[in-house]
């Protein structure tokens, strides 16, 4: 064909292709993230076990770590699948209510805790796997009505259960407490829970699995048509975060020493939304930072909580005015600050050449 | 021999027939065009033929490398995609926030035979697909020439780029019937010139079958091997472009009654 | 149960759900037109019970007249959300909008928990009238008639503004395609502002009735907004007749649900009537379905 000849210098076709170049070795950057793990449970661990992080201090470092594992596994629905889900809390009952329930009916000894703590994750992703089947089919905002739904059913259901079992609204206590500040392992439990976590997500993120996650959230019908077959992707990403909800879920019957259903109500699974979007939603660093950081500032406005929700809500609606995206809170509005955005138009300023 | 063999399919959308009794063949590594003018079914049928719809009725049969048949009529778009069958959007579906090589590696997936929990755990199977996927997408982008742009946002490229690029994700998926929408869409006519030497470079580079819409009538005409033109969903006229620009009735469709 | 007890029931069922169907328009009217499920509608419900009993308790206004000020203090809130975080994100993923109706949602709460407490406050006994009526064996509180009638009056009015005025022929010009719109000359800002306008007044209606009929607080557009968004969902959302038509069939069933001895489940029965909706006909019962365009 004559267009081949008029070609006759056919880049990549003729010429050998460049391989792409070496990065980091897998077990190079698997030691360095080892590295990094194993330092910073050390530094925590000297820092509570001296005494400079107080019984108080620890117990919001719990917090933080819990909304970590319950928020990376949201980000994993809503920012990296783009699945908007408004009843990750009700997840998080699920795993609460197991394991609290397993504890009080068994030794109560490490093996049994763990055993609950695990049941309730594999429940809760169980539990997301029968109802995203069904409701994954739901687009976008109905999706999310949806899931705010489930959420209430659960909690609701829980409230109304026999006081025996479940403990109705007043809640279930005196399972033992077994996570919470003054348990020897209770912050290795938490600390080990959030890095297990993390690392399941990222490397789910980064496979051909993750990558079809993104596509899904990017655009439904381009990966269809490219094979990536929607309700599994979905639905997997579905219980892999609910799974994890569940986790938080375990490990929350331990930190506080006792749950009530309002605990795991719809704010409950805005908090999450909340961790999601200031650390950029389908960013897992992201995620880390924005948990760590809304930990603290609920530790100082404990006692402000309408000043706690008025910021809660104006940063939810500058975030998404500003359009952050996946790019961290912070970093986005370093972004708009940076001095030359704020030149003003007739100052005379030479123009860079791209 | 065959590679579809598309009989009596009708769509249509409550009461109106887009697509009626269409009886179409695409002969194995052929260089197909479809042709009409705007609205007669054409971006239909390619749903049709992808699975994005389900046909009203009427059959398409695949016939696979291997001489396999299959009916893929109503099958859904990542199971057509399974059954080697890929394509292009008329307007540009690109995953946007993935990097230009993510787009290649995603449409890789369908090929992907690890686990997700090999992937959690980081088994060896996980790494060696990975790998052989980064050489292949390499490749891939090279042919392109998208290579030096892999660790871009798909939405940065130039629309030119872009269209190259959904070009290159569909091959990625190991197509080897490829659909195209319109690909020269809005490119400038050195541009067309270059996109026409790619497709045909990247059909013989691997062995495809592609099946183009278009209106550029020169790019079609100077490409395309037979043709077939569409009108008010139906089939008027088939045949090489010389016998295609000399059809009184494709003439009549393009221009009116009066010509 | 007894025939008259049905009745009873039926009453109430078809007043609390006409309060539903007046929060479920301004659901359905801002679905249609920009397809943003807008959770701060239930707290311009909020705002507008509370803007009554200011006006009632404070510059002792008639119920009526409170009710006028309620509607034009919400319709202009409705405006003023719409123009500062809805409209910069008009061709914004749907999510983000969503989430930011969500932090508007909160933001309306608590700040008006920061004005005036968490507490409950009741409107004067009286204000909406509280008479009984007595027919036929059944005992008729006055003000659920009221209600029902006030209701009944918004809807028809609801109905001439959109099918024969020049803005309703507007806003349903806009909704089923805003380019097209623009092009032959409407103002697509303009009909979006006055939906949200509209949606806003009949959430103060519902939500002075509300206040009136119950006590208020500033959490209390959480629930009846859920509810609407639920009724509008199973008339068919973006159809006016369907947010009707849900608000009091979601009302009657609840009010079912409570008869037969099931009153902690009441809040459940319409969540659950939410999700089978959406799985069985997610158009609900009046919506059209739509499809993408590939």
């Amino acid at each position: 064909m004559d267009t081949k000849k008029k070609n006759s210098k056919r880049p990549g076709f003729d010429t050998p292709v460049e391989k792409p170049a070496k990065k980091l070795a897998p077990w190079q950057s698997g030691l360095i993230g080892l590295g990094i793990v194993a330092g910073v449970y050390l530094i925590l661990r000297i820092l509570i076990s001296t005494g400079v992080i107080g019984a108080y201090y620890q117990g919001i470092l719990h917090g933080i770590f819990i909304d970590i594992i319950a928020a990376l596994g949201l980000n994993l629905i809503t920012g990296i699948t783009g699945q908007f889900s408004l009843g990750h809390a009700g997840f998080m009952a699920i795993g609460a209510y197991t394991s609290a329930y397993v504890v009080l009916h068994t030794s109560g000894s490490m093996v049994s805790i763990l055993g609950g703590i695990l049941l309730g994750a594999v429940l809760a992703g169980v539990l997301g796997l029968l109802v995203g089947i069904p409701t994954l089919r739901l687009k976008g905002d109905y999706l999310a009505i949806a899931t705010l739904g489930l959420g209430e059913i659960i909690r609701i259901f829980i409230q109304n259960t026999d006081q025996q079992v479940l403990g109705g609204s007043a809640g279930l206590t005196g399972y033992g407490v077994y996570a919470a500040a003054t348990s020897p392992a209770g912050f290795e439990l938490v600390f080990f829970g959030a890095v297990i976590t993390f690392v399941v997500i990222r490397n789910m993120v980064k496979s051909s699995h993750g990558r079809a996650c993104i596509a899904v959230r990017e655009d439904e019908i381009a990966s269809e048509s490219m094979g990536v077959n929607l309700t599994k992707v979905k639905i997997s990403a579905f219980v892999v975060g609910t799974f994890f909800a569940g986790l938080a879920g375990g490990l929350y019957t331990g930190y506080t020493g006792i749950i009530q259903p309002k605990s795991f109500d719809f704010m409950q699974s805005i908090e999450f939304l909340m961790i999601v979007v200031l650390g950029g939603l389908g960013n897992i660093w992201g995620t880390l930072i924005a948990a760590a950081a809304l930990g603290v500032l609920n530790m100082f406005l404990q006692s402000f909580a309408e000043i706690r929700m008025i910021i809660y809500a104006l940063l939810l609606v500058i975030i998404m005015l500003i359009k952050a995206g996946e790019t961290p809170f912070f970093v986005k509005l370093r972004g708009l600050f940076k001095w030359s955005k704020w030149n003003l138009p007739f100052v005379h300023r030479k123009t860079e050449v791209e | 021999m065959a590679v579809l063999d598309v009989k009596n399919l009708s769509k249509s959308f409550g009461g109106l027939k887009a697509v009626s009794d269409v009886n179409l063949y695409v002969k194995k590594g052929e260089l197909l065009g479809l042709i009409g003018p705007n609205g007669a079914g054409k971006t239909t049928i390619f749903n049709l033929l992808t699975g994005v719809y389900v046909p009203t009725s009427g059959t398409i049969e695949l016939t696979g490398s291997r001489g396999e048949r299959a009916e893929i009529g109503g099958m859904k778009p990542y199971l057509t995609a399974r059954h080697g069958i890929s394509r292009t959007f008329q307007n540009i579906r690109l995953f946007k926030n993935m990097t230009v090589l993510d787009n290649i590696l995603v449409a890789m997936h369908q090929n992907a035979r690890y686990t997700l929990l090999e992937a959690i755990f980081r088994l060896p199977r996980y790494y060696s697909q990975e790998t052989r996927f980064a050489e292949t997408a390499a490749h891939i982008l090279a042919l392109v020439g998208l290579d030096q742009k892999a660790g871009e946002l798909a939405s940065n490229l130039p629309y030119g780029e872009q269209r190259k690029l959904e070009i290159a994700r569909a091959i990625a998926t190991g197509a080897n019937v490829i659909f195209l929408d319109e690909p020269a869409a809005g490119m400038n006519p050195s541009e067309t010139d270059e996109l026409a030497s790619l497709i045909v470079n990247l059909k013989d580079e691997y062995d495809l079958t592609i099946i183009l819409i278009e209106h550029d009538m020169k790019f079609v005409m100077g490409l395309c091997e037979r043709i077939y033109v569409l009108d008010f969903g139906t089939i008027i006229a088939e045949g090489s472009p010389d016998e295609i620009k000399h059809n009184k009735r494709v003439i009549q469709a393009y221009l009116g009654e009066e010509a | 149960m007894s025939f008259e007890e049905f009745l009873q029931q039926l009453i109430n069922g078809v007043s609390i759900g006409s309060i539903y169907a007046l929060a479920a328009l301004g659901y359905t009217m801002v679905y249609g037109i920009i397809k943003l499920i807008n959770f701060a509608h239930g707290d311009i419900l909020m705002v507008g019970a509370y803007v009554g009993y200011a006006c009632i308790v404070v510059l002792h206004m008639p119920f009526l007249l409170a009710m006028v000020v309620a509607v034009a203090v919400c319709g202009l809130l409705g405006v003023a959300i719409e123009k500062v975080a809805y409209r910069p994100l008009r061709h914004a993923p749907r999510i983000t909008v969503l989430i930011t109706a969500i932090g508007v949602s909160f933001l309306l709460e608590y700040v008006m928990m920061a004005l005036v407490g968490a507490e409950s406050k009741a409107y004067p006994d009286g204000s909406f009238g509280n008479g009984q009526l007595s027919v036929a064996g059944l005992s008729i509180n006055t003000q659920q008639l009221y209600v029902v009638a006030v209701t009944i009056i918004m809807m028809i009015a609801l109905q001439y503004i959109i099918k024969r005025t020049k803005i309703g022929k507007a806003m349903r010009a806009v909704s089923s395609d805003a380019d097209a719109a623009q092009l032959m000359g409407i103002s697509v800002d303009k009909t979006i502002s006055f939906t949200f306008l509209l949606g806003s007044a009949l959430a103060a209606v519902a939500g002075v009735m509300m206040g009136a009929m119950y006590t208020i607080n500033p959490l209390m557009g959480m629930q009846p907004g859920l509810k609407a968004f639920i009724a509008a969902v199973f008339g068919g959302i973006g159809s006016i007749p369907g947010a009707m038509l849900g608000g009091i069939l979601l009302g009657l069933i609840e009010t079912l649900v409570t008869a037969v001895g099931f009153s902690a489940y009441k809040d459940l029965a319409a969540f659950v009537i939410l999700i089978l909706v959406l799985l069985i006909r997610p158009c609900g019962i009046l919506g059209k379905n739509v499809r993408e365009k590939v």
